[in-house]
């Protein structure tokens, strides 16, 4: 299996020398091509941070980040941006969307940046749309729609693409169960149909319970990792729940 | 590609900065519209020979210019202002993969785009204006003041040209930080607060600052008064800006110590619990307090803008007024030619000039005179003759002293009553510009009485000191000249001789030049010996002059005065609107922005069950603070410049607040600034409701 993506000893320090906040304290790990990495943590562990430095929307403080063979902390802005143009999607946190333009205009954004015929747009969107359930408020504005229908928006722009990395900040944390496992299985299916490789961010053990892996955070470092192997989504729920009660800071009942 | 993207932020900036756009509108107005006045083609050029407007047109050019480099900034704030509106925007883009350069381009574009669209716009409508400009001109001049619409494509070019320049100095600018930004700086950029706020101790010691200063401010004044007693009216330049540049300096500090230390009390106050729980009341000085040293700022630099378009308003054209006022000081006769030793070395080259030619070549150009004479001075003992070698500085020279019927000749000739003088008396002629005051009493305590050369003893007269207008060359660079009677002259040296004239019809404008150089060449030919012995001798000295010089002529002067006072008065007018409007400017999107940060608040407010008026009254309220507050300090700190400006002097600041002064003074600047003020304060008010419209009819 190719290596995409490996952290090599990075660093994440916010503030200044006095008063000094270690986001991240020493991270490595690597992932391969086509895998799905679930990421989870306490609020605060950094998982924001780890993938704004992936991303290359932050810098890190120390430590390579090596992108398909390619240091991306000494890589230039312009290449910087043909990648993440071609090969990266994002889902927000907190959405991102542009109010200024509809949830289809919104999505539509990350094609016509990446330069695909306008003739083509429109179906894709459409498509895509239909895939996550949010056709009926493509014409809308951000501020008129739901804060699940947002994020769903925010999923459609980052994955329209076909990006071969996908990085999602808890994208199911607005969603209720039928339409996070929609978007779930949509990722899923990014993930085995097109082999994309996806780290996703998240609180809530279900979905987690959708990835190959996870890693778990406290602190700024990788407290531990599992992973699901030959067991059952049922199976690897359950010891997901096993790692977040030894932590001491997950859900201890089960949806 | 990016069309769709482009056409709607367009559309999105011109909804969003309407007030930038109206404000770049008016500026390229005005700026048009005053330049104008120095085109080329513009008809007042024209003329008919009795005036000339070539020093007018250049002041008024580079004054234009240099005033409108203030442009400069406004527009750097107001970018600054965008890139921080759309920097999330802006971070979405490069983040779905646009390049940082990308970005940067389309920034600069569009607000290159827009900011030239609506100088497009002001140009239009600049043309109307000018023609305003131009009739108000002709009034000045011809009493003739018609309306034309006039086209100048020179100022069209200028004008243009200057706003491209600003659009692009500050859009490279622009493109530089947004290369250089980080793209998760530019992602946060909306979350990162300004305006830390300081310690308890920093207000507390603004406060005692601004309580030190307007003292100061009180003490200065009080003590200005003081002294105008003591120096009746007339208080020396030197002692004058001194005082008011004490009271201006302490008057500055104090409002940004009293923004600062207004800030902190009313936060204090707010946080008695009293106050807290009066529901809406706490929300409105919690929002205009929330960012305290950030407001602050805002509001001492909004007052400053403020007090200087006031001052530009009120004080500018006063003092104009004040100092050309002297007109009839300066120029009592028609004609005036003066004679100069400076570049004579030996006493007895001084010439005894007969100034008959004058007539004749006046005669020339069918110029009739109605009355002239010769005036002539004398050195008082014959030893303070000095040549360029022995004066210790350019302008070191004696003073002179003329016949009491020389005296009496000029005093009719001015229309004044003549003086009576015993044969065995004096008396001093001062500058009228010289504090007479000072002057006698100095004389006072000195020795009355004079030696001359030939032992004779000349005792002060009386009256002592006149100093009635005579023109200001009268005295060769010294403050007064002695009046002796006629007798004792006739054994004193002469050292020089001067002309005036006045003559039946004004001389044209147009003639002046051409008359002057007549009279030139005309004194060249009858004294040649002069020129032969010293002028390539000293031609290449700094202060070289010929031997007759000025030759200065009343309708000339006259034409330059009145130019002058209306440059200053346009000038006043125009940087006046200027300042005014950018600080409104400033103040509008300052509100506008915090208004939009607040949405959030208000919706929570909504939800919470405050009715919609009461939000919306509230925010006007806000608003009304910010508008205000620095229009009512800085019309105090102008009221007290002003009184400042009455003690300096005295009556006449009355005698021209009294006639042309109420219009320009006080009439137009106040109308202006009720119009300009309304028309933002409105503009704001209306930008915010919608905003708040929006905000909480989308509810999610
Ligand atoms: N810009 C910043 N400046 C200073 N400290 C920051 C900044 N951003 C994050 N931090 C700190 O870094 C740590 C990690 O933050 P991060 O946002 O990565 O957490 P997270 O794991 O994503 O939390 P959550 O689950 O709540 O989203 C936190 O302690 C946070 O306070
Ligand atoms: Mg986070």
């Amino acid at each position: 299996m190719n290596e995409i993506l490996k952290l090599d000893h990075i660093q994440k320090f916010y503030g200044n020398q006095v008063n000094i906040t270690k986001a991240i304290n020493d991270i490595s790990f690597s992932v391969g091509e086509g895998e799905f990495v679930g990421i989870m943590g306490a609020s605060g562990s950094g998982k924001t941070t780890l993938l704004n430095c992936i991303s290359t929307i932050d810098t890190v403080s120390a430590g390579h980040i090596y992108l398909d063979g390619t240091d991306v902390t000494e890589i230039r802005e312009k290449a910087l941006a043909r990648f993440r143009r071609e090969n990266l999607g994002f889902v927000f946190q907190d959405f991102n969307l542009l109010d200024t333009l509809t949830v289809s205009e919104n999505i539509a954004l990350a094609l016509t940046i990446n330069n695909v015929p306008a003739e083509q747009i429109d179906g894709k969107v459409r498509e895509m749309a239909g895939t996550l359930g949010i056709t009926d408020i493509l014409d809308k504005y951000p501020y008129q729609v739901s804060g699940g229908q947002k994020q769903r928006c925010a999923c459609a722009r980052a994955i329209i693409n076909r990006p071969r990395l996908i990085l999602a900040d808890e994208p199911t944390g607005a969603l209720d169960s039928h339409s996070s496992q929609m978007l779930l299985s949509t990722m899923q299916s990014i993930n085995e149909q097109l082999g994309a490789t996806i780290l996703m961010v998240t609180h809530d053990a279900f979905s987690a319970s959708y990835a190959g892996r996870i890693l778990f955070l406290r602190d700024g470092i990788i407290f531990t990792e599992v992973l699901k192997g030959r067991d059952s989504r049922k199976v690897f729920f359950e010891k997901i729940l096993d790692v977040l009660t030894m932590m001491g800071g997950g859900q201890t009942d089960v949806c | 590609m990016y069309a769709k993207l482009f056409r709607n932020n367009i559309k999105k900036a011109l909804r969003d900065y309407v007030i930038y756009f109206f404000t770049l509108v008016i500026s390229s107005t005005l700026f048009f519209a005053f330049l104008s006045l120095a085109s080329r083609y513009n008809d007042i050029l024209g003329g008919d020979g009795n005036y000339s407007l070539a020093l007018f047109q250049n002041t008024i050019r580079y004054a234009v210019l240099a005033i409108s480099v203030i442009f400069v900034a406004l527009v750097r704030y107001i970018n600054n202002y965008m890139l921080k509106q759309r920097s999330r925007e802006f971070s979405v883009y490069m983040i779905l993969g646009m390049e940082q350069r990308t970005v940067a381009r389309h920034f600069f574009g569009e607000t290159f785009l827009f900011g030239m669209a609506a100088v497009a716009a002001g140009c239009i409508v600049g043309t109307v204006l000018a023609g305003i400009v131009t009739a108000f001109v002709m009034r000045t001049i011809t009493g003739d003041a018609s309306f034309r619409l006039g086209f100048y494509p020179d100022t069209l070019l200028v004008t243009f040209t200057f706003f491209a320049a600003s659009f692009l100095l500050v859009g490279t600018w622009n493109v530089r930080r947004i290369y250089k930004i980080k793209l998760i700086d530019l992602l946060n950029e909306k979350k990162i607060s300004e305006g830390r706020d300081r310690k308890k101790r920093y207000y507390i010691v603004s406060f005692v600052i601004a309580i030190l200063c307007f003292s100061i401010v009180g003490v200065v004044l009080y003590h200005f008064t003081y002294m105008n007693g003591i120096y009746a009216g007339s208080i020396p330049e030197e002692i004058s800006n001194r005082y008011q540049a004490a009271a201006i300096a302490a008057a500055i500090i104090g409002i940004f110590a009293l923004y600062h230390a207004a800030a902190f009390i009313i936060t204090a106050i707010r946080r008695r619990k009293r106050w807290k729980n009066r529901s809406i009341n706490s929300v409105l000085i919690g929002n205009l307090f929330q960012k305290v040293s950030s407001t602050a700022r805002i509001l001492s630099i909004s007052t400053l803008a403020i007090t200087i378009a006031l001052v530009a308003f009120v004080i500018l054209p006063m003092l104009a007024e004040i100092t050309t006022g002297y007109l009839d000081y300066r120029m009592p006769y028609d004609v005036m030619i003066y004679n100069t030793y400076m570049y004579i070395d030996e006493i007895d080259d001084i010439p005894q000039i007969n100034f008959s030619f004058v007539s004749e070549i006046l005669q020339g150009h069918d110029i009739i005179i109605s009355e002239d004479m010769s005036q002539r001075s004398y050195f008082v003992w014959e030893s303070d003759f000095n040549t360029v070698d022995t004066r210790e500085y350019w302008s070191d020279l004696p003073r002179l002293a003329m016949r009491i019927s020389d005296y009496n000749d000029m005093r009719r000739m001015a229309g004044m009553e003549p003086v009576g003088l015993a044969e065995d008396e004096f008396f001093m002629h001062l500058d009228y510009e010289m504090d007479m005051e000072s002057v006698a009493e100095s004389i006072g305590s000195g020795n009355r009485s004079i030696l001359l050369d030939d032992g004779t003893i000349l005792a002060l007269a009386d009256m002592a000191i006149c100093n009635d207008p005579l023109g200001t060359y009268l005295f060769h660079h010294v403050d007064s000249i002695l009046v002796f009677p006629d007798s004792v002259c006739e054994n004193l040296h002469l050292a020089r001789t001067c002309y005036y004239a006045n003559t039946k019809t004004a001389i044209p404008y147009n003639l002046c030049d051409t008359v002057r150089d007549e009279i030139a060449a005309s004194f060249k030919n009858r004294y040649p010996y002069l020129f032969a012995q010293y002028e390539t001798k000293y031609q290449s000295d700094r202060h070289y002059t010929s031997f007759i010089d000025p030759i200065r002529f009343r309708t000339q002067e006259n034409n330059d005065a009145a130019l002058t006072a209306t440059s200053v008065r346009l000038l006043g007018i125009y940087s006046g609107i200027i300042f005014f409007i950018i600080c409104m400017t400033v103040l509008a999107l300052h509100l506008t922005t915090d208004s939009i940060d607040q949405h959030k608040q208000y919706r929570i407010l909504y939800r919470m069950g405050t009715d919609r008026e009461d939000i919306v009254k509230m925010v006007s309220r806000q608003s009304l603070c910010y508008f205000f507050t620095p229009c009512l300090v800085a019309f105090i700190i102008a009221l007290l410049l002003i009184y400042s400006f009455v003690v300096r002097y005295g009556h006449k600041v009355f005698t021209y607040m009294g006639s042309i002064g109420f219009q320009f003074g006080v009439l137009i600047p106040s109308l202006l600034v009720v119009l300009i003020l309304s028309c933002y304060y409105g503009a704001t008010i209306y930008t915010i409701k919608r905003g708040i419209a929006g905000a909480l009819d989308h509810i999610t």
